[in-house]
C-alpha cells in the first residue's frame, strides 16, 4: 500500500480550492481571499523543524569556549553576536552546575530518531474512505512521530532517549471544513480515533497517545487549512481556517492593514485552532484580549454533527454559551475548523520600556496599582531577580564605551539608589497604538513606577526582554544538553496572594530538592498578566540531574512539579492559567471544577462523542470510572 | 472493693468518649507523619556534644563587639524598622476591615480606633537594637559567669538547626522555668550567629522602670495577659504576630506553656498564640513554618524559694525594679549549670499538609476560622512540642537525689537518717532506671563526686553533715512573717509552712524527673491495684491506667493520642527493670516483679497528686446540691482540709497543698464531668455532679489507699527530720 496520499509537492488542485471556498458568502465590504496561504512551515514539518526539540532546524543556541554566545540563524536578530557575561556564567555554574564552557559533559540529542516506530494499526475501510475522498495522508514514520508529541519536558526527554511507546498510525491533512466533516464521519463509521493536531506546541502531554489504544489513531493535522477566508473591515473581524499558525496569521492579516494581536510565546508555531481548544492567552492580551475575548464565532465538527452559533453579532443571550464547551476542550470533543476573530488596525507605533524595582514585592505592588487604575499597556510583565540575572547572560559586544555606560548605570543603581543586585526585579512593558496614546500611556506608567521606587531602565532593555521570550524554549533544549532539566508551569492568583504564592512555591521547590539531595537547582518566576482581580504567574524550575539518568531525573522533576502545583493551589492559585490540563494536570481537575463539573463534562462527552472517537484522553481520564 | 466496678466502667467514666475517639482516629495517620517528620536521632544523646559557651576564646568585650552577620531566617526577609512594622500592621487589609467593622458596630469614629490601634501597637512593639543587645550581652556574660558554672549548648542540635533554616519562618518554643529563659535564647543565638529572636512576653515587665525598655530593645514584644473580648486588641495582636511570621526577618520565640512553670513540670500547652502563629500557614501565605522546641534545663532554679511560697498561696510580689534589685542577692549564690538543647525542627507542613485547604475561597482580610480538624491537630502539635522539650531535658543528679530524699523523709522512721552512702547507692539505681526511660543525666565524673557537686549547689536546701548524714534545711524560717490577709489560699499555720516550704522546694526538683516516671508510675499502680482485685489482666490494667491518666491529664503532658503507645512502652520498660514480671506465661496477664523498691518509689511519686485530688473531690462533694463555689473558695477549703490531714498525720506530703496542683484537680474533675463549670456574670463557678463525683472520689480514694500506707508519718515527726536554718549556719 502507498504510504502517502497526496504527494507533498503536488499543490492542491484548483477545483478543490473552489469546492472548499464555495461556501463563503460574498457580501458588503468583506474581502475574499480564497487563495491558499503560503505556510511558513512546510507540510512535512520535520524538514524545517527539529524532530526532538523546539523550533527551526537551523537555529541552535551555541556557546563557544571563547565566550561567543549566539543562535545559528538570522531569525532572532537580538540573539546575534553576543558574548557570555562572565559573572552570569559563574553564577550559572554555581547555581545549576552548568558550565557553558565545558562541552565534555554535554549530552546532545541524536541527529535522527533512534527509536523503532511500530508498524501502524490500519483500518482498511477508513483508509479506503480517505482515498475515495482524495484526502492527503501519510503513514511514514517521521510524520507519525512528529505528531505523537508536544513540547512537555517529558516529551522532549522521551524523544531524545527513544522512549516513545505509541504514535499516531496515520497523519491526514484535510484541506477545508468539508474535508474534516468527511474524515470525522468516516472515523465515526469505522470506529477510528482522531487526535486533532495544530502546531504541536502543548506542554501538557496533550498529544501523547494511549499505548493501550487498539484502534487506529488518526492525527488530523489542520496545517493545510490555513487560509484567511475573509477580512471584514467594517466590523473588524476576520474569518480564518483553524490551522493557520500565529506568524502566518499576522502576516496575512497585515496585508489588509489589520492584526489579531494574539501573541502567545509559541506564536511562531502554534495554530489558531490550538489556541481556541486550549484557552490560550497572548502576551498582549491587555490590548487585544485572550482568545476567549477574540473569538466571535467557531465552526466545530463533532461525531454528532457541526456546532456553530449562527450569529456574527457581538453578543448573544441564548442560554449557556456553548462556545465555552469548545474553548478548552483540548481535542476531546471535535475539531475546530474555522474561527471568526476580532482584528485591530496595525498599530502606528510600537514602543518598549523597562523599569527596575528594588524588590519583587515593590514590583507586585506596582503591577497591582496598574491593574487597579486599568492603565495597563499592551503587555506588562514583572521578572523576578533570578530571571533578570539569567537574562544578563547575553552581553552585547558594544565595545568599551558600551560597557562603561553599563557600569555607570550599575554603579548608580547599586550605590546611589541602593538596589541590591541579588534582589532587584524588572518590569517590561510593550506599548501599541497611535503615537499620542502610547506617549500618554508611557507617562502614566512612569509616574506609577515612581511611587514604588521604580527606575526607568530604558526601552532597549524592554525590547530585549520581550523578544527573549521567543528564544526561551531554545534555551531550554540547550540546557538539557548540559544536564539541566527545565520546564515552566503557570497559574493565576488573586492579587493579595500573588507575592506570597511566588515565595511559597520557590520555598517548596527548594525544600523538595533538598529532600531529594538535589544540590543544584533554581526556580524563577514572572508575573506575566494583570487582571482586575489578580495576576498570572509563570514559573521556571530547573535543576541539574547530577548522577541521575534522564528518566530518573524526569521522574524526580515530575514529582517536584506535582508538589509545587499542590503548593500553588494551597496558596490560592489554580490548576492553570493558559497551558491547560492535557494529561499532566488531570489529578487536580475534580478539585478545581468540583466532581459535578467533571460529571457535566462526561455528560457532554457522552452526548457529542459517545464512541470516544476523539480519544486523546485529555482533561478527564475517561477510563478511570466511566 | 465492689465499688470500683468493672474496668470498662472505670474507663467509660473518664472523659468524653468521642474526644478520645477523634484523637485515636487521627493517631495512626499522624504517627506516620511523625515517623517521617522526626526521625529519631542517629544515636542516644550524649553530654559530650554540649559545649559551655561561657568558656570561649575571646574575652566578653571582644565577643559582644564582634561583627554581626547572622544567618538569615528566610532569604526573602527585608529588615523593617519598628515604625515600618507598625505601619504594615495598620495598613494591612485585615486591620482595615476590623476597624471598619468595629466603627460601624459600636458607632465609634474610625479616627478614634486608629488612634487606639496606634497606642496598642506602641505598647506592644519590639524595638530590637544591636547596641543595646551588645551592651546587655556584656552585662549578662558577667552575671552568668558569676552565678552559673556553665551554659552548655548542644552543638549538634545547633548544626541541625542551622541546616533547617533559610527558607521558612522559624518559631522557637523553649520550655519556661525561669525569667532567665527570656535572655538565654537571645544570648545563645548571638553566640552562634543566628538571627536574634523576637520574643512574645507578658505585660508584667512593661511597668518595671527601665526593664521593659531594655527587654523591648533586646527584641521582646508585649502581650496583655487577658484581653477578653477586645476585638481591636485581638486583631492588632494577631496581625502583629502574623506580619512577623510572613516577613520572616527574625525567629519568633514564645513559650507554649504560656507562663513560667512554678512546679518545674511542663504546663499544659496554651493554644492561642500558636494558633495565631500558624494561621499564615493554614491560609496559604507561607509554604511552611519551622517549629523548634527547645529545652532549657537548670540545675537550680533562680526562683526556687519564691515558687515554693507562691504554690502554697503566699502572694507573688508585683514585678518591680526595686524587687529585681533585691533579688540580686541571688548573685551571691551558685546555680550550677544550664543545659540548652534545640530539638529536631518540626515542619508544620508535614504536620498539617493534608489539612491545608485546597481551595482558598476567602479573601485574606477575613479572619480565618480554625476548623475542628485543624484544632485537633494544633492540640497535637502543642503537646508534641512540649513532649519534645521534655525528651531533650538534661536531668540533674540533684533531681534524682530529691526523689530519694523525699521518699526517705516520707517513709523511714525519724531516727533513721539518710546517709551519703545510701543516697549514692539509691541515686545510682534510680539513675539507671531513668536512663532506661530515655533520660540524659548530667553526670560528668564518677557518680559520687558528681552527686556531691550537685548537692553542694543546693546547699541552702540540703546539707550533708561531716558524718555523712543528709538532711533537709528549713528554709522557711528566714522569711519575713506573712500577712494572712495576703494569702492567696487558705491561711496556713506557721508550722505547716515550716515543713511545707522546703518540701515543696524539694518537690520542685522531684518534678523535673516526673515526665520520665509518670507513665510507668501510673502503670505500676494500676497493675498493683488490678492484681489486688484478683485480675491483673492487661485490659483491666489498661482501664485503670486510662482512668489515672485522664485524671492527671491537667497535671502532666498525657495527650490522648499517645495512650496506647505510652502504655505499651511503659510495660516494656517496667519489665526490663524488673518492676513487672518479665517471664510472662500469659501475654495478656501482668504481674509484679522482683524490683519492689522501684515499684514503691514510682507509686509514692503519685502520692501528693492523689492525696490532693482526693481532697478536692471531698471538698466538692460537700458543696450542697444547687450551690456553687468559685475556684478560689474550692482551693481554700481543700487546702484547709489537707492541712487538717497533715496535722493529724493522715497525710504527710505537703506538696498536696500546692495551688497549681489543686487547680489542676478542679479542672480535671470538670473535664471528667464530675464537676460542672458554670459561667455567671463573667465569673466561673463550680458545682458538683454528685453521682459522677462520688464515683470518681471512690476510685481516687481506692488508688490513694494503695499508696498511702507506704508513707505515714506526722508533720511533727517530719519536722524533726529538718535542721533549722539557724543550726545550719553553725
Amino acid at each position: 500500500m502507498d504510504t502517502t496520499g497526496h504527494g507533498y509537492e503536488s499543490p492542491p488542485s484548483v477545483t478543490r480550492i473552489k469546492a472548499c471556498a464555495s461556501q463563503e458568502t460574498n457580501s458588503g465590504n468583506s474581502i475574499i481571499t480564497p487563495e491558499r496561504t503560503v505556510n511558513t512551515i512546510p507540510k512535512k514539518k520535520q524538514t524545517a523543524l527539529k524532530w526532538s526539540g523546539w523550533g527551526y532546524n537551523d537555529t541552535i543556541v551555541v556557546c563557544e569556549p571563547n565566550g561567543n554566545l549566539y543562535m545559528t540563524s538570522d531569525r532572532y536578530p537580538h540573539m546575534k553576536n553576543k558574548h557570555v557575561n562572565q559573572s552570569v556564567r559563574l553564577w550559572l555554574r554555581d547555581k545549576l552546575n552548568m558550565d557553558l564552557y565545558d562541552e565534555s559533559t554535554m549530552v546532545r540529542s541524536p541527529v535522527t530518531p533512534q527509536m523503532e516506530i511500530s508498524k501502524p494499526i490500519v483500518n482498511e475501510d477508513f483508509m479506503k474512505g480517505l482515498q475515495r475522498y482524495n484526502i492527503s495522508y501519510s503513514m511514514e514514520s517521521d510524520d507519525r512521530l512528529f505528531r505523537g508529541h508536544g513540547h512537555t519536558l517529558d516529551d522532549i526527554i522521551h524523544l531524545r532517549t527513544g522512549k516513545i511507546e505509541r504514535v499516531p498510525d496515520v497523519v491526514v491533512w484535510p484541506g477545508c471544513h468539508d474535508d474534516v466533516v468527511k474524515i470525522v464521519n468516516l472515523a465515526t463509521e469505522h470506529n477510528v480515533v482522531i487526535i486533532p493536531f495544530g502546531g504541536g506546541t502543548n506542554v501538557t502531554l496533550a498529544l501523547t497517545c494511549d499505548p493501550e489504544e487498539k484502534r487506529m489513531i488518526v492525527s488530523l493535522d489542520t496545517s493545510q487549512m490555513s487560509r484567511v477566508l475573509w477580512v471584514d473591515k467594517a466590523n473588524m473581524t476576520a474569518c480564518c481556517e483553524s490551522g493557520i499558525i500565529g506568524q502566518d496569521l499576522e502576516r496575512e492579516l497585515s496585508k489588509h492593514g489589520v492584526i489579531s494581536g494574539h501573541e502567545p510565546d509559541s506564536q511562531e508555531f502554534s495554530s489558531l485552532g490550538g489556541w481556541v481548544s486550549t484557552r490560550a492567552s497572548g502576551m498582549k492580551k491587555n490590548q487585544y484580549g485572550n482568545i476567549e475575548d477574540l473569538v466571535v464565532h467557531i465552526r466545530f465538527v463533532t461525531p454528532s454533527g457541526v456546532m456553530e452559533k449562527q450569529s456574527l453579532g457581538p453578543r448573544i443571550s441564548s442560554g449557556p454559551d456553548f462556545n465555552h464547551i469548545i474553548l478548552g476542550s483540548e481535542g476531546t470533543l471535535g475539531v475546530i475548523t474555522e474561527v471568526i476573530i476580532k482584528v485591530r488596525p496595525v498599530p502606528e507605533v510600537r514602543d518598549f520600556a523597562s523599569y527596575v524595582f528594588p524588590e519583587f514585592q515593590y514590583g507586585v505592588d506596582f503591577m497591582r496599582e496598574v491593574a487597579l487604575k486599568r492603565a495597563q499597556p499592551a503587555s506588562l510583565r514583572l521578572i523576578d531577580n533570578e530571571q533578570y540575572r539569567m537574562g544578563q547572560i547575553y552581553k552585547d559586544s558594544l565595545g568599551i564605551f558600551g560597557s562603561i555606560l553599563d557600569s555607570i548605570k550599575m554603579f548608580y543603581l547599586h550605590s546611589i539608589a541602593g538596589y541590591a543586585e541579588d534582589k532587584l526585579c524588572v518590569v517590561i512593558a510593550v506599548f501599541e497604538g497611535d503615537k499620542m496614546d502610547v506617549n500618554q500611556q508611557k507617562t502614566r506608567i512612569k509616574k506609577m513606577t515612581e511611587k514604588y521606587r521604580g527606575l526607568d531602565a530604558g526601552s532597549e532593555n524592554g525590547k530585549r526582554g520581550y523578544t527573549l521570550t521567543f528564544s526561551i524554549a531554545y534555551i531550554r533544549d540547550a540546557c538539557i544538553d548540559y544536564g539541566v532539566l527545565a520546564e515552566s508551569f503557570e497559574t493565576s492568583v488573586p492579587w493579595d496572594r500573588c507575592a506570597n504564592l511566588c515565595r511559597s512555591v520557590k520555598n517548596t521547590i527548594s525544600r523538595e530538592c533538598k529532600a531529594r539531595g538535589i544540590t543544584h537547582h533554581e526556580t524563577s518566576c514572572r508575573v506575566t498578566q494583570v487582571y482586575d482581580a489578580g495576576a498570572c504567574v509563570y514559573f521556571y524550575f530547573a535543576f541539574h540531574r547530577g548522577m541521575m539518568d534522564f528518566h530518573k531525573a524526569l521522574k524526580v522533576y515530575d514529582e517536584i512539579e506535582e508538589v509545587a502545583r499542590d503548593e500553588v493551589i494551597a496558596c490560592g492559585g489554580n490548576i492553570s492559567h493558559h497551558h491547560g490540563i492535557g494529561k499532566k494536570r488531570q489529578k487536580w481537575l475534580p478539585m478545581q471544577v468540583s466532581p459535578l463539573g467533571v460529571n457535566l463534562y462526561r455528560a457532554v462527552k457522552q452526548q457529542i462523542d459517545p464512541n470516544n472517537i476523539f480519544a486523546s484522553g485529555n482533561l478527564v481520564d475517561l477510563k478511570s470510572s466511566l | 472493693m465492689s465499688s470500683n466496678g468493672s474496668p470498662s466502667q472505670i474507663a467509660e467514666g473518664t472523659e468524653q468518649a468521642e474526644d478520645r475517639q477523634k484523637a485515636a482516629n487521627a493517631a495512626p495517620q499522624l504517627q506516620d507523619v511523625l515517623r517521617h517528620t522526626c526521625p529519631s536521632p542517629a544515636g542516644p544523646r550524649v553530654l559530650s556534644t554540649f559545649r559551655n559557651i561561657l568558656d570561649r576564646d575571646s574575652c566578653d568585650l571582644v565577643w559582644v563587639t564582634k561583627e554581626w552577620r547572622p544567618q538569615q531566617v528566610t532569604l526573602h526577609a527585608r529588615t523593617r524598622t519598628t515604625a515600618k512594622i507598625r505601619q504594615d500592621v495598620i495598613s494591612s487589609p485585615k486591620m482595615q476591615h476590623t476597624i471598619e467593622q468595629l466603627s460601624s458596630q459600636n458607632e465609634v469614629p474610625k479616627e478614634a480606633l486608629w488612634r487606639e490601634l496606634n497606642d496598642i501597637l506602641i505598647e506592644m512593639g519590639h524595638t530590637q537594637t544591636m547596641p543595646v543587645v551588645r551592651w546587655f550581652g556584656y552585662v549578662l556574660s558577667k552575671i552568668m559567669r558569676k552565678i552559673y558554672s556553665g551554659v552548655f549548648v548542644n552543638e549538634e542540635s545547633i548544626a541541625r538547626l542551622r541546616a533547617s533554616i533559610g527558607n521558612n519562618p522559624v518559631i522557637f518554643m523553649p520550655s519556661h522555668r525561669s525569667y532567665a529563659d527570656f535572655l538565654l535564647m537571645s544570648y545563645v543565638c548571638f553566640h552562634y550567629n543566628i538571627m536574634l529572636p523576637v520574643i512574645a512576653a507578658g505585660m508584667d515587665f512593661v511597668s518595671m522602670w527601665g526593664v521593659g525598655r531594655l527587654l523591648r530593645d533586646s527584641g521582646a514584644f508585649f502581650i496583655r495577659r487577658s484581653f477578653g473580648n477586645d476585638k481591636l486588641y485581638w486583631a492588632a495582636f494577631s496581625e502583629y504576630v502574623q506580619t512577623l511570621i510572613t516577613a520572616g526577618e527574625n525567629p519568633i520565640e514564645f513559650f507554649v506553656e504560656g507562663t513560667r512553670s512554678r512546679t518545674a513540670k511542663s504546663l499544659c500547652p496554651k493554644l492561642g498564640l500558636l494558633s495565631v502563629a500558624l494561621e499564615p500557614y493554614l491560609t496559604g501565605q507561607v509554604s511552611d513554618i519551622v517549629v523548634v522546641p527547645i529545652n532549657i534545663s537548670y540545675d537550680r532554679t533562680l526562683e526556687e524559694t519564691l515558687y515554693s511560697y507562691e504554690l502554697l498561696g503566699v502572694p507573688k510580689p508585683k514585678e518591680s525594679t526595686s524587687g529585681l534589685f533585691k533579688a540580686l542577692n541571688v548573685l551571691d549564690e551558685q546555680y550550677g549549670r544550664i543545659h540548652i538543647d534545640f530539638t529536631e525542627p518540626i515542619s508544620v507542613n508535614k504536620f498539617f499538609g493534608d489539612l491545608r485547604s485546597p481551595k482558598l475561597m476567602r479573601p485574606l482580610h477575613l479572619p480565618h476560622q480554625i476548623t475542628p480538624d485543624e484544632s485537633t491537630r494544633i492540640i497535637w502539635l502543642a503537646n508534641y512540642v512540649v513532649r519534645q522539650q521534655q525528651k531533650n531535658a538534661v536531668i540533674s543528679l540533684f533531681s534524682l537525689a530529691a526523689v530519694v530524699i523525699t521518699h526517705h523523709v516520707l517513709t523511714k522512721p525519724r531516727n533513721q537518717l539518710l546517709n551519703m552512702h545510701q543516697l549514692t547507692r539509691q541515686v545510682a539505681s534510680l539513675k539507671s532506671a531513668a536512663e532506661s526511660f530515655g533520660a540524659l543525666i548530667d553526670c560528668r565524673d564518677n557518680l559520687e563526686v558528681s552527686l556531691q557537686n550537685a548537692l553542694h549547689i543546693h546547699k541552702s536546701l540540703i546539707v550533708t553533715s561531716k558524718d555523712g548524714q543528709v538532711q533537709v534545711k528549713n528554709v522557711a524560717a528566714a522569711q519575713a512573717p506573712i500577712d494572712p490577709a495576703k494569702m492567696k489560699g487558705h491561711s496556713l499555720q506557721d508550722k505547716t509552712l515550716q515543713v511545707g516550704v522546703p518540701m515543696v522546694m524539694l518537690q520542685h526538683y522531684v518534678n523535673q524527673t516526673l515526665h520520665l516516671f509518670i507513665c510507668p508510675a501510673i502503670v505500676s499502680l494500676s497493675v498493683q491495684q488490678s492484681i489486688n482485685q484478683g485480675s491483673g489482666m492487661k485490659d483491666d490494667v489498661f482501664a485503670r491506667y486510662l482512668f489515672l491518666r485522664t485524671l492527671l491529664s491537667h497535671e502532666f503532658i498525657l495527650h490522648k493520642a499517645w495512650e496506647t503507645m505510652d502504655f505499651e512502652q511503659s510495660i516494656q520498660q517496667l519489665q526490663k527493670l524488673g518492676v513487672l514480671d518479665e517471664s510472662l506465661h500469659d501475654s495478656m496477664k501482668l504481674s509484679l516483679g522482683s524490683n519492689s523498691h522501684l515499684h514503691q518509689i514510682l507509686c509514692q511519686l503519685l502520692l501528693p497528686f492523689l492525696a490532693g485530688y482526693s481532697s478536692a473531690c471531698s471538698t466538692m462533694l460537700e458543696v450542697p446540691a444547687g450551690k456553687t463555689v468559685s475556684l478560689n473558695e474550692a482551693l481554700k477549703s481543700t487546702q484547709a482540709r489537707l492541712e487538717k490531714l497533715l496535722l493529724s498525720a493522715q497525710l504527710n506530703h505537703h506538696y498536696s497543698l500546692s495551688l497549681d496542683l489543686l487547680t489542676a484537680a478542679v479542672n480535671s474533675l470538670s473535664s471528667m464531668g464530675a464537676v460542672i463549670k458554670n459561667k455567671e456574670n463573667g465569673k466561673v463557678l463550680y458545682s458538683p455532679n454528685s453521682n459522677r463525683l462520688r464515683q470518681v472520689t471512690q476510685i481516687v480514694g481506692d488508688f490513694l489507699q494503695l499508696v498511702a500506707p507506704i508513707c505515714r508519718k506526722s508533720q511533727d515527726e517530719q519536722a524533726r527530720l529538718f535542721i533549722t536554718q539557724a543550726k545550719a549556719r553553725l
